[in-house]
């Protein structure tokens, strides 16, 4: 017995090291094929990585990469999809471990965090000739980075204010105009706040609350030159103002937990009568909710309305062993005529200006205005690299901070000590 | 990470005394069986285990990005951690957390196991109902949870029915740490009560008997006859539970994120920040080392006291 025990654990340890080291062959040493393969005859397969929020969406992205081989019959996209909350945090590790898919989906706000594992496309547009006139330029300033463009972007647009025509209606008060002021809003609000109900529904979420403090202060959250600013005075006093919505004045409901799609939600279910949102929601918010949708652009503060935009695209990973069939790929997904079909089935706001108007087609009346009012003043939304963290901490520590229990002041401060790059 | 998923030693059996067979023979077809046998798992150990283990250990020593280059950080990484207030303040949540927890789901499941002990019909029934959470979906738990708790949900709602004025349990940072516990409590008392249930069935009825014609009240037999025949499946269930409360995630990650301020972050759910949503890898293996450390000195403590009140000599 002595001798056997030691004996049998030998053989299954160089049992398991050599399978160990056949996984470790098997792993992306640089001789696999990331993000796709070639074969004998030239057909090229290209990986595409894409959120997605149901199989509706899954299969108008399916229906992109079927076109791609239908235009050019050599090059194969092979999707795969995840929700939007667990994307990001799937691709970075997946750049990090040098297995990326060749082209990669990227929105605005986290370019910064992917960026570092991405081709610059700019010669690809040039050699390519990609017609660039044709977009929305705050759409292609969204995907850019000291002046590099990384993405092709597919859809963009300007956070407005979005309401419910039928509650203003319900409770006799004026459905707001273009070249309203934050006065107005606060009166609508507080006069909108009855019966259970709320004039407003406010989340610590960087897309929903900066908007809004920018038409307040003038400031966005990151500075020109790409530094945190949530120090800065002005910024937090109208970081202050826009909490003073739920925990002193009251008319946006108390928030719990950290759930993001929680001011939409009480929007749709009719609890409250206006929230901010992009143009990629406005369609699905339609469908869901079962009254009269309006929009407005953000109330105007001391300098007038101010709003951020956003939006997202496609690029290519610096892994990728086919760029220039990834990049044509790319081409025929972000064309005029995919764009329109995407347009056509509300799933997002083009950002080509070709393909807007089945869009429009679809929405309802005054979207369209809307639009453009607010995307006249509309600046890209800055973000830091590590803006994936920002965000989460902005929610994290912005719950307490909106319900009254902490200030703006010492929140905004504390993350800024915290995240500062 | 709430189900224990060690099975409680079993009671060892005497081996069988046979006629002696030729010694070597046997024993080398054993060895070779027993090696067969025990690849497969020794193999996926190796692979998915082990591996990562050895490799999350280097990685602690380096700085070690998502992008770029690596360098070596020395011990940095953990002086970084043990002296940042954000990390003291997540060790700290992930003590309280415990410290509410295991005492709570001890209670609940020895008292109710005690109480199932005493029925004569429906225990199994009770049983398997107050399994049910331990082997449900945690996210769906939780999203239901997230609907008793949230304003105008049910609590509130039965509240607003009394004209009484509930908290915002997990918005407000003095509620969220208890809301947390509570929901975790119920979800994870039935793996314990099924251990205490088995425990205190296997006491034998003879010694019940024999204390009660001698007079002896219900909590004295508790107290000298209960107590020490379970108190080594007590020890197994005190153990257990205390390392899978440290390593406490899914709830504050899906119920609260964390928030709100910073009340209800975890260890697991900062280690799992830091190495995927910040890609600071090297700090994030370095955290799991020192949770390592923690969980690998209170067992040993626990291990150590288990001589003062654990009894196997029955």
């Amino acid at each position: 017995m002595k001798h056997s025990i030691p004996r049998s654990l030998a053989v299954l340890a160089a049992a398991g090291l050599s399978i160990s080291a056949l996984a470790a062959c098997g792993s992306n040493d640089g001789s696999g094929n990331a993000g796709g393969s070639t074969d004998a005859d030239g057909n090229v397969t290209v990986d595409w990585s894409m959120w997605s929020g149901g199989t509706a969406e899954k299969d108008a992205w399916q229906a992109a990469a079927d076109a791609v081989h239908t235009a050019n019959p050599k090059i194969t996209v092979k999707l795969e999809t995840t929700s939007f909350d667990d994307y990001f945090t799937k691709m970075g590790t997946r750049i990090a471990s040098g297995s990326a898919p060749c082209i990669v989906s990227v929105q605005s706000l986290r370019l910064g965090a992917l960026k570092d594992g991405m081709l610059p496309l700019d010669d690809l547009i040039k050699s390519k000739s990609l017609d660039t006139d044709d977009f929305v330029p705050a759409s292609l300033e969204g995907l850019a980075s000291d002046g590099t463009q990384y993405g092709i972007p597919y859809d963009n647009g300007p956070m407005l204010m979005l309401y419910n025509v039928d509650r203003f209606k319900e409770v006799g008060v004026d459905a707001p105009k273009s070249g309203w002021t934050w006065n107005d809003f606060s009166a609508a609000t507080k006069k909108l706040t009855t019966g259970g109900k709320y004039g407003f529904a406010a989340y610590p979420a960087d897309l929903q609350m900066f908007p809004m403090l920018l038409s307040l202060s003038g400031q966005q959250p990151v500075s020109e030159d790409g530094k945190l600013a949530l120090d800065n005075a002005d910024l937090q006093a109208a970081g202050q103002q826009y909490a003073d919505l739920v925990g002193k004045d009251k008319v946006s409901p108390e928030l719990s937990g950290n759930d993001s799609t929680y001011a939409y939600n009480q929007f749709i279910a009719g609890n409250a009568a206006m929230v901010v949102d992009g143009p990629w929601d406005l369609l699905s918010i339609q469908s869901q909710s079962d009254f009269q949708l309006g929009a407005v652009e953000i109330p105007a503060g001391p300098s007038g309305s101010k709003t951020l935009s956003a939006g997202s695209g496609f690029g290519i990973s610096k892994s990728c062993k086919n760029p220039e069939a990834a990049f044509e790929a790319i081409q025929t997904i972000t064309s005029t005529e995919q764009l329109s079909k995407l347009a056509s089935d509300g799933r997002a706001f083009p950002s080509r200006v070709s393909a807007q108007a089945p869009w429009y087609d679809n929405a309802f009346d005054g979207a369209k205005e809307a639009l453009e009012a607010a995307g006249a003043t509309a600046e890209p939304m800055r973000t830091t690299s590590n803006w994936t963290k920002v965000g989460s901490d902005l929610i994290q520590y912005g719950v307490p901070a909106m319900n009254g229990t902490s200030t703006v002041k010492d929140t905004f401060s504390q993350i800024q000590s915290q995240d500062a790059n | 990470m709430t189900m224990e998923s060690t099975i409680s030693p079993a009671p060892e059996r005497p081996v069988p005394s046979g006629p002696p067979r030729s010694k070597k023979s046997w024993r080398d077809s054993d060895t070779a069986a027993a090696t067969v046998f025990a690849a497969p798992s020794t193999i996926g150990l190796t692979v998915f285990t082990v591996i990562p283990i050895v490799m999350s250990l280097v990685m602690s020593f380096y700085n070690w990005p998502a992008f770029g280059d690596k360098s070596v950080a020395g011990t940095a990484n953990f002086s970084d951690l043990l002296s940042s207030p954000e990390f003291r303040r997540v060790v700290l949540n992930t003590v309280v957390f415990t410290v509410l927890y295991l005492p709570l789901n001890l209670l609940v499941s020895l008292g109710l196991s005690l109480w199932i002990s005493t029925m004569r019909r429906g225990r199994q029934t009770l049983r398997v109902l107050f399994f049910v959470p331990v082997v449900t979906p945690i996210v769906a738990n939780v999203l239901v949870w997230k609907m008793i708790y949230q304003p105008n949900g049910l609590i509130d709602g039965i509240g607003q029915q009394f004209g009484v004025d509930m908290p915002n349990f997990l918005g407000d940072p003095n509620w969220a740490m208890l809301a947390l516990v509570l929901m975790s409590v119920w979800q994870g008392f039935g793996y314990n009560l099924l251990v205490f249930s088995a425990a205190i069935d296997s006491i034998p009825q003879s010694l019940n008997e024999a204390a009660s014609l001698d007079g002896v009240g219900p909590w004295q037999r508790f107290r000298h006859i209960t107590l020490p025949m379970i108190s080594p499946s007590m020890f197994f269930a005190t153990t257990m539970t205390l390392i899978t409360t440290f390593q406490v995630f899914a709830q504050p990650y899906l119920l609260t994120g964390g928030g709100p301020g910073a009340t209800t972050e975890t260890l697991v759910l900062f280690i799992y920040r830091e190495g995927f949503s910040n890609f600071a890898l090297g700090t994030a293996a370095a955290g799991a080392w020192v949770l390592f450390a923690i969980i690998l000195v209170i067992t040993a403590l626990q291990f150590l006291f288990q001589k003062k009140w654990v009894t196997y000599d029955v």
